[in-house]
């Protein structure tokens, strides 16, 4: 069974996906890879060099997505200061 | 030493202020007080820059910032941090960014002061945008 994962995206990642947040739909658990592959399916055109955040920390490759409900995010690379 | 009402994390659409960070840090540390300004700079590529504009992913910066600001404590042994960053529309004469630190000693002062930027440039997930005549576009991220 799909379900529908909501992904936040700022800065660059957010001009490649048309707004402030999209949806993934996917077969639970995922992995972050898993994600980020058919994150590139939807926006073949997104460049890849963006971290993944789940509930406001950073992610690695390996992490296994889930629960629907947590909040996952897009984190290009920062430019603050 | 007397407390500060002033947030030792901050994220701003207000312009932020260098004298309150100044004073609380003062108020509350003696010894060596180091504080960095970061403010835009005016030309990309020989166009003017107008202004800056900041988005942040705004829980996770501050929980970012936070961890940022215990590090640091632990890391140089400091008396008192205050990390405060400003979003939305910065003009030429603002402040970007604002660090405030104060410890016994001058070189954990300074040495902090530059890892707490190092790390907010590498880490904090907020981006910036540079007004130019011709619209504007994110910044690529820079050491």
């Amino acid at each position: 069974m799909e379900h529908s994962l909501n992904i936040l995206a700022f800065g660059q990642a957010s001009l490649f996906c048309g707004g402030s947040s999209f949806v993934i739909n996917a077969a639970l658990p995922i992995t972050v890879d898993e994600l980020r592959c058919l994150i590139h399916k939807k926006f073949p055109m997104m460049p890849t060099n963006y971290m993944v955040a789940i509930q406001l920390e950073y992610a690695s490759n390996d992490q296994i997505i889930g629960d629907s409900n947590c909040e996952i995010a897009i984190i290009p690379p920062v430019s603050g200061g | 030493m007397q407390r500060s009402t002033l947030p030792n994390i901050l994220l701003s659409i207000e312009p932020l202020d260098l004298a309150a960070v100044e004073q609380a840090v003062r108020s509350q540390s003696k010894g060596a007080h180091v504080f960095f300004s970061g403010t835009p700079r005016d030309k990309r590529d020989q166009e003017e820059v107008r202004a800056l504009i900041f988005d942040a992913y705004e829980p996770m910066a501050m929980q970012e910032l936070t961890k940022i600001q215990l590090r640091a404590i632990e890391v140089f042994g400091l008396d008192v941090i205050y990390i405060h960053h400003r979003l939305g529309k910065c003009f030429m004469q603002e402040h970007a960014v604002l660090v405030g630190v104060g410890a016994p000693h001058r070189r954990n002062a300074f040495e902090a002061c530059m890892w707490i930027m190092d790390e907010l440039k590498s880490t904090v997930p907020i981006w910036k945008k540079e007004v130019l005549t011709n619209g504007s576009f994110y910044v690529t991220a820079h050491p």
